[in-house]
């Protein structure tokens, strides 16, 4: 699913953010990546969502050499991606079902299979009352749920997730990773969550990878025996 | 993707909406650029024009430099006439005599009242000579025409209407550079401030690109929008311009009508060259500055996560 070969990345002011790292993620897991601040998780997930480039090595996501992607097939490409951000990213002026429909809409969808989904999705995160509310009226969890509503809406094969914790209270965050842990469980969805937060890894028990120094430092190993 | 058309023009309009004021300069310096556009272009087809009108009379007026008529003749004026008919390209068929007082009423009647002073002066003010308007049947001889009736010994001088339509060549010329350059600077100011204008919402919409970006919009999904505000400063300003243009053209044309033979071109005439000139550089305008302010920002694969 996810191949990463001898990759580094070097940012533009000479910041050396990943050294040659060497990674391999199976179709149907789901890794949580710790390290400290600045150690190159963040950086790890804008390869993969195709708004960094490494410097060298090479990235393969679902059988696509991200080297070889164009700037026109970026798009499909992200397509085929949910990303959740810390910061929510919803937009303020737009409803909950407004937020979820623009992901669909961007896609081409026509207004017909937006009435029909979006609400199917909202359910599913356990949202389906607050869907005219704006962004500004709900919980910082709530948000984080219209976040992740707006992830699955496309369908994606991956979940990439940096600290989709980081703005929410304890309780709520449980039920976050909850919910993509049953994501996970219930379709095969690959999930990638960088998190800071040790009870909740500690509590999922799933693989764990630790990167310091834009280096992988420690990897528990593929879970072979959800997906063989 | 057609509603998803009439999504993104919706989008378009609120985002010129939302940015009212800077919607408003963009259309106003667009207007102030299109209306000197468009006058330099009516100017300078006008007097084309009149240089058309005046080569297609093919007719000078032959000055004589003695007279010809009152009791100090001294040629009678069938001498004079059979003398200008020598010249084998005079049209027997339009050649007229006009003595002096005729040309200086004639000349009066054009200036109207402000020259009755002269008028009263009586005939002490008429320097005029007499003169004849001769036709040519080939207006191809035209020069040489012209050249041998200067040589006759009766004839003062030959004015000339090609030497007219050699000064009003050298206005439009003039017309044209000037009207050139203001255009082009106007056009530099314009799309700067329509780019501006949608740098502006994009500053705004900074948020709800990076997100369309992360769920894979094409670059042509999150352009629409600008390129939808920019068409409507565009058109709007091509509108206002072409009710503004027409309207200097009447009340200009009723004024010039009274003092150029010529006359002006009916404004019907090219009415819809106009509109369709005034609406297309318009939207034209409004077009390419959208696209200049967010082609930048497009190209860059980033800004997805926002930070
Ligand atoms: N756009 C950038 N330009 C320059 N340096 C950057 C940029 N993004 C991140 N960095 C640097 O790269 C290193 C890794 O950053 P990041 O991947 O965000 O770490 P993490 O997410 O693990 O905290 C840090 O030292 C950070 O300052
Ligand atoms: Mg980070």
């Amino acid at each position: 699913m996810i191949e990463f070969r001898n990759v580094y990345k070097t940012y533009d002011n000479g910041t050396k953010a990943l050294r040659d790292l060497n990674l391999r993620v199976n179709e149907g897991e789901f890794v949580f990546i710790v390290g400290s601040s600045g150690a190159g998780k963040s950086t790890l997930l804008k390869i993969l969502m195709r708004e960094e480039t490494p410097n060298s090595g090479e990235v393969i996501v679902n059988n696509t050499r991200l080297s070889t992607l164009k700037h026109r097939d970026i798009p499909y490409y992200r397509r085929t991606l949910g990303m959740v951000f810390q910061d929510f990213r919803l937009i303020p002026n737009m409803t909950v079902f407004d937020n979820v429909a623009f992901a669909m809409r961007v896609t081409g969808a026509s207004t017909k299979a937006i009435r029909k989904k979006v609400p199917y999705v909202l359910a599913h995160v356990g949202l389906a009352e607050k869907s005219k509310c704006f962004p500004n009226e709900l919980s910082g969890g709530e948000q984080q749920r219209v976040g992740l509503a707006r992830a699955l809406i496309n369908n994606p094969a991956l979940i990439i997730a940096d600290e989709p914790t980081g703005n929410v209270d304890p309780r709520m965050s449980f039920e976050i990773v909850d919910m993509l842990n049953q994501i996970n469980r219930n379709n095969g969805t690959t999930i990638l969550m960088v998190t800071h937060e040790h009870a909740l890894v500690r509590k999922f028990r799933r693989r764990i990878i630790e990167i310091q120094n834009g280096e992988l430092v420690a990897d528990s190993g593929p879970e072979v025996d959800y997906y063989v | 993707m057609f509603n998803n058309f009439k999504y993104l023009v919706r989008e378009g309009l609120r985002n010129a909406w939302a940015n009212r004021l800077m919607t408003l300069a963009s259309v106003g310096v667009l207007v102030c650029c299109l209306v000197l556009m468009g006058s330099a272009v009516l100017v300078s087809v006008n007097i084309s024009h009149a240089m058309k009108w005046l080569q297609d009379q093919n007719v000078v007026m032959v000055f004589l430099n003695s007279t010809v008529s009152g009791s100090d003749a001294s040629y009678t004026v069938s001498d004079v006439r059979n003398q200008i008919l020598s010249v084998d390209n005079v049209d027997e068929n339009n050649i007229e005599f006009i003595s002096k007082e005729e040309g200086f009423q004639s000349l009066l009647d054009r200036f109207d009242e402000k020259l009755r002073i002269i008028d009263s002066l009586g005939d002490t003010a008429n320097i005029l000579p007499d003169a004849f308007r001769v036709g040519f049947k080939d207006p191809t001889r035209y020069e040489t025409t012209v050249q041998q009736l200067k040589n006759l010994d009766v004839v003062y001088t030959v004015r000339d209407n090609r030497k007219y339509a050699e000064k009003l060549m050298g206005i439009n010329k003039t017309v044209t550079v000037v009207g050139v350059w203001i255009v082009g600077l106007l056009l530099v100011v314009s799309l700067f401030i329509i780019t501006n204008t949608i740098k502006l919402t994009m500053m705004v919409r900074k948020l709800e690109i990076s997100i369309m970006k992360s769920v894979g919009a094409t670059d042509w999904f999150i352009r629409m929008p600008f390129l939808v505000e920019g068409i409507v400063i565009g058109l709007t300003a091509g509108i206002l311009s072409f009710a503004l243009v027409s309207y200097i053209y009447s009340a200009a044309t009723s004024a010039i009508s009274s003092i150029m033979s010529a006359g002006a071109l009916p404004y019907m005439s090219m009415i819809w060259w106009l509109l369709l000139a005034f609406v297309g550089s318009g939207v034209l305008s409004g077009a390419l500055g959208s696209l200049f302010s967010i082609g930048k920002y497009l190209k860059d694969d980033g800004g997805v996560s926002g930070d």
